[in-house]
């Protein structure tokens, strides 16, 4: 099993350590990436969120540290690393007198693509971002959400491993936004592996498997965002009146663990180890049990909890 | 086709622009005709291919990387599989085909009224070198990190004007007279062009070095060391140096190409500390490898300068060495060459440790600017305000001479280099890696 998690492993970061002139903006950063999982980065602004991600790139070089993206030692071999990453950074560094045929079309060029492939390729691309009808347009004429899809058709355009993106969701209107978290959840489910800065927690929340806290520099919490399976599942169980029967009925169960219930007897939050199949039964001879139960809902730790509570926390 | 190269050929020539410029470029030449006939085609095409290829091309040329930052394009680019040769020349001639464009009407302009065409290529190489320059110079201030992308561009045109326009047209070729070079006749058109053009492959070479660089390759300093032993070389190669050197009684021809290089080399060595970014971050692993040892590693970083002083150092050396073992001194040769040649160095090493001193702090940009107000002051204002006060014995003290007594040669710019080093070392101690802020949550 060890083995088996070992070899997912795509991205691995070892003490990495970033100054500018007068500032360190990153601290033994640490942690590792398995392959086709999706990252959010957070922290607060000047937190080194952008440091990070550009030195994952390779546009920047570290102090001291490695960084290995498929065994690719960043910081010794970036151009060998650049062939697996995309970067869509927050400004999106796009060529607005070209068309977005041209602008694609140069990008696949400039990651060799060769002759014979690049229409292809481009066309594939653009099929599947939608935007194939807006190809022949200036990109400096479309629209921000149109111009952030050619920006990212231009990142993936090489197929990378890795795509990295700042801050993807600023300045996008409501429906862009949802239409971004829909391509990345698609880009995911795909195989790539996406590192994702972003401010709008509530957005990371919807298609990132992990999270990653930066809080001056430093990693604070690296955890994942859903419970993996076969983990243990946060439960609460809401009775419509307090009964002092809900501890031992509870207990009685063994899938039952770090059981917390409040002082009426009202409310109970536990771990539960058993499938949903065994859920299901539990809820049955809970309810056999005559409790008047109410509700029995997952609570999963959002995001902003696990943030907020790690911002908390005595700044290192 | 390099694809920088296509994108560049995309962005710079849409059709109506090919229309514009033969269109722009008619209209001058009829009036030309009109005004001056056929014998004035070639002037005013030199005038307008100068127009052209130094000024527009070296802005072009200045703009090529420097626009990709100000566009935020660059980074892309740096990403990219573009190797660093096609990258350079897809932006030196990719950026700059418009005025070549515009150029080839000129060059036909330029035959049609028998111009020379020693002349023409002397102009076309000038414009090249002019751009390839242009481009050098907005990638240093890029690395160095000149406040505001379009003073960059600014500043980096300018200094290729500054240079290929007096060059150009102040230089006139001179078909039946020859150029002394080690005691060579070379004819001078040949000599020009043959100069132009080793100038231009050691511009574009360091064009593709910084290029390099930018895309992450590791690189070393052997580019800049090349240049410096061609350049003292090639200056020092000018015979008219003896001619001089005989006035200034100099014992040995020898002796005086040495002075030559060695002057040069010192020159090299202000233009590189001036150019070069001085990034503390940079600096600190520089010490760091130097404290564990990995030599190689703390090569490719050291600062050029450092490079060009070892050879002036070396140079030195040799001159004094000449003026002592080779050539003793006689009556005729100055005894004061020696101290002067001490004293040239250890106020090359004073200017350094100043500029370092000035540049090593919160502000660093501002720092060079101030440093070459001070040397305007040091070696320009004060000797002269010393002189009108008829203080004219004190001058050894500002400037190096080679007339004045040793110790005042020596002892007074020895004592100021050992302050300005100091001085220098203390602001580096001072710097230290802050905390970064903890700025605010922006959940």
């Amino acid at each position: 099993m060890a083995l088996a998690e070992a070899r997912k492993v795509l991205i691995v970061v070892r003490n990495l350590v970033f100054d500018y002139p007068t500032k360190r903006a990153l601290r033994a950063v640490s942690f590792d990436i398995q392959a086709g999982t999706i990252t959010g980065l957070v922290g607060p602004n000047g937190a080194g969120k952008t440091t990070l991600l550009r030195c994952l790139a390779g546009l920047e070089t570290p102090v001291s540290g490695s960084i290995s993206i498929e065994r690719i030692d960043v910081t010794e071999r970036p151009r060998e690393a650049h062939r697996r990453l995309g970067l869509l950074q927050d400004v999106l560094g796009l060529y607005d007198d070209l068309t977005g045929r041209q602008g694609l079309m140069y990008q696949a060029a400039a990651f060799g693509i060769g002759p014979r492939e690049r229409q292809k390729r481009v066309m594939e691309v653009v099929t599947r971002l939608g935007i194939a009808d807006r190809l022949d347009d200036k990109i400096g004429t479309l629209s921000r959400g149109l111009r952030q899809r050619i920006a990212i058709a231009q990142s993936i355009l090489h197929r990378p491993k890795v795509l990295l993106l700042d801050e993807p969701a600023s300045g996008l209107d409501p429906d862009a936004r949802t239409a971004l978290s829909e391509l990345l959840r698609t880009l995911g489910q795909e195989g790539m592996t996406l590192i994702v800065s972003s401010h709008i927690l509530a957005e990371l929340e919807d298609y990132t498997t992990h999270m990653i806290i930066l809080r001056n520099g430093r990693v604070v919490e690296h955890c994942p965002t859903r419970a993996p399976a076969g983990k243990p599942r946060r439960l609460k169980l809401s009775l419509a009146q307090g009964s002092t029967n809900l501890k031992p009925a509870l207990l009685a169960d063994a899938a039952v663990a770090a059981l917390d219930v409040d002082a009426h007897g009202q409310w109970a939050r536990f771990d539960f180890s058993g499938d949903i199949a065994a859920q299901a039964q539990f809820l049955q001879s809970l309810i056999a049990s005559g409790l008047p139960i109410a509700a029995l809902q997952e609570e999963a730790r959002s995001m902003q909890s696990v943030y907020t509570e790690k911002m908390r926390g005595p700044k290192r | 086709m390099n694809p920088e190269f296509q994108r560049n050929l995309w962005l710079e020539i849409p059709a109506h622009r090919l229309i514009a410029m033969p269109a722009v470029l008619a209209l001058v030449f009829i009036a030309t005709w009109l005004g001056g006939g056929r014998e004035a085609f070639p002037w005013v095409a030199e005038l307008t291919l100068g127009v052209l290829l130094i000024v527009w091309g070296s802005r072009l040329a200045a703009d090529a990387v420097l626009g990709e930052v100000s566009a935020r394009t660059w980074d892309g680019q740096r990403m990219s599989a573009i190797s660093p040769w096609d990258m350079t020349w897809g932006k030196l001639y990719g950026s700059t085909i418009y005025v070549w464009y515009g150029a080839a009407w000129c060059a036909i302009a330029h035959l049609f009224g028998h111009g020379t065409l020693v002349e023409l290529i002397r102009l076309l190489l000038s414009g090249l070198q002019a751009q390839a320059l242009a481009l050098l110079v907005s990638l240093l201030l890029m690395r160095r990190g000149v406040e505001g992308l379009r003073s960059q561009v600014a500043l980096a045109q300018i200094v290729a004007m500054l240079v290929m326009i007096p060059l150009q047209f102040l230089i006139p070729v001179v078909p039946s007279s020859h150029v002394s070079w080690f005691r060579l006749a070379v004819p001078q058109p040949a000599f020009v062009i043959l100069s132009q053009l080793v100038f231009l492959g050691w511009t574009v070479m360091g064009v593709y070095r910084m290029i390099r660089a930018e895309l992450q390759y590791r690189s070393d300093q052997s580019t800049w060391i090349g240049f410096v032993l061609f350049f003292v070389v090639y200056i020092s190669g000018f015979d008219f140096i003896l001619l001089a050197s005989a006035k200034a009684n100099l014992p040995s021809a020898v002796m005086a190409r040495l002075l030559v290089a060695f002057c040069a080399a010192v020159g090299l060595t202000y233009i590189a500390a001036f150019l070069e970014s001085k990034n503390l971050v940079r600096m600190r692993l520089w010490v760091g490898y130097a404290q564990i040892g990995r030599l190689s590693r703390m090569l490719e970083i050291t600062p050029i300068w450092v490079f060009s002083l070892s050879v002036a150092v070396l140079l030195a050396a040799a001159t004094v060495a000449d003026l002592f073992m080779v050539a003793p001194p006689t009556a005729t040769a100055p005894s004061s060459l020696a101290p002067f040649v001490f004293a040239v160095l250890l106020f090359c090493i004073r200017d350094l440790g100043m500029l370092y001193y000035l540049v090593l702090h919160d502000r660093p940009r501002r720092g060079h600017m101030t440093a070459l107000i001070y040397l305007v002051v040091l070696y320009f204002v004060a000797p002269v305000a010393l002189s009108t006060a008829k203080l004219d014995v004190l001058v050894p003290v500002l400037v190096p001479s080679a007339s004045g007594p040793a110790e005042l040669v020596v002892l007074p710019v020895l004592i100021q280099a050992a302050v300005a080093i100091m001085l220098a070392l203390q602001r580096w101690r001072a710097i230290r890696v802050v905390e970064m802020d903890r700025g605010t949550i922006g959940a």
